[in-house]
């Protein structure tokens, strides 16, 4: 159970794959992010981010708020994957059942920048349609991107703040929190 | 006002349907920023809160004029709706337990009263995607919704062909 724990996931015997609610990005797995300011009004900053073949989003969106110090953010993008893992939260197990799918067009990426143990989380929810043109989505685990991936990214001047959740097994956002 | 038709167990809903207010009991709401007269706030509501009326809550308590929102959640379950053309109603199409994987959506007035109109998509356990116009939202453990309050007032006027509010 300690290394079940350790690495996040676990493999039943249909070879179904779980991972924590609690497990969130790292910094470092999109080498070829770039990123541009596109404008400040007030103390509100607009980002164009773009990601580029074989970059990790959740990753990236991870660095970006490291980098810039987002003390809050909220996001949507479109673009294309390589390999995309998303979750389904199973409530028996409080953790999220991975769906792994193959080369898509990223449809929809909506999500928000929020802290959790001194360390930023990018909480992206996304649909994506496969070749056929059908439409399978969840809870955003990994994103490697194919070609382009577009995010543009509203900055806010509020920090938030996540806090575990006992009932769920899940960081979920306190908006009580003051600081931390 | 809910209709039955028997045969194929298939439900409609009205589009005139009215929102009961306070179901989202642990709705919370934070102001993010000001710029100018735009205000955008994050809201989040927390398990079994209702976020149709939870919303429509929020714009009688928040002095908006109109509004525009997108969000990210969990839900226990949800009534999508698909309109039927022929019945100018709503055919409801309930999903179980599903994260929510778009939501968005705007605020305006009709008759004096506020309407949350949002539309979202939804994943079943297997990542299969249903979505729709969104009836009802019963949430699971959170709910993230990223609302911009506009200073300029929308109403809506019932349109006659389609027995459904419209934005004047």
């Amino acid at each position: 159970m300690a290394l079940f724990v350790l690495v996040g996931l676990q493999i039943n015997a249909q070879a179904q794959e779980y991972m924590s609610a609690t497990k969130y990005g790292e910094s470092g797995k999109a080498p070829g992010m770039k990123v541009k300011l596109l404008s400040t009004v007030g103390e509100v900053k607009t980002y164009m981010i773009v990601m580029a073949k074989g970059d990790e989003a959740v990753s990236g969106l991870t660095e970006f708020a490291e980098k810039y110090k987002v003390k809050s953010g909220h996001y949507q993008a479109i673009g294309d994957a390589l390999h995309v893992k998303v979750g389904w939260f199973d409530y028996k197990r409080k953790q999220f059942l991975v769906l792994p799918i193959d080369t898509a067009e990223i449809t929809s990426f909506t999500g928000d920048i929020v802290w959790y143990h001194n360390k930023p989380v990018a909480h992206t929810h996304a649909t994506v349609s496969i070749k056929d043109g059908s439409v399978k989505g969840g809870h955003l685990l990994q994103l490697i991107v194919g070609p382009t991936l577009e995010v543009i990214v509203t900055v806010e001047p509020t920090p938030l703040y996540k806090k575990l959740n006992e009932e769920f097994e899940a960081g979920l956002i306190d908006l009580d929190i003051k600081e931390k | 006002m809910i209709l039955k038709k028997n045969s194929m167990q298939e439900e409609y809903r009205s589009t005139s349907h009215e929102v009961k207010l306070g179901n989202a009991p642990t709705m919370k709401v934070k102001l993010l920023s000001t710029v100018g007269e735009v205000r955008t706030y994050m809201v989040i509501f927390s398990k079994e809160d209702e976020a149709v009326s939870g919303l429509t809550d929020f714009a009688l308590n928040y002095d908006v004029k109109s509004a525009h929102f997108h969000g990210i959640g969990s839900a226990f379950s949800l009534e999508l709706g698909w309109f039927d053309f022929d019945r100018l109603q709503y055919q409801v199409i309930p999903v179980g337990i599903a994260e929510v994987t778009s939501f968005m959506g705007n605020i305006t007035w009709l008759d004096g009263k506020p309407v949350v109109h949002a539309h979202a998509t939804a994943s079943l356990r297997g990542g299969d995607v249903k979505g729709g116009h969104l009836l009802a939202l019963t949430v699971g453990p959170t709910f993230e919704i990223i609302v911009t309050v506009e200073p300029t007032l929308l109403n809506k006027k019932i349109d006659e062909e389609f027995h459904a509010g419209m934005i004047v």
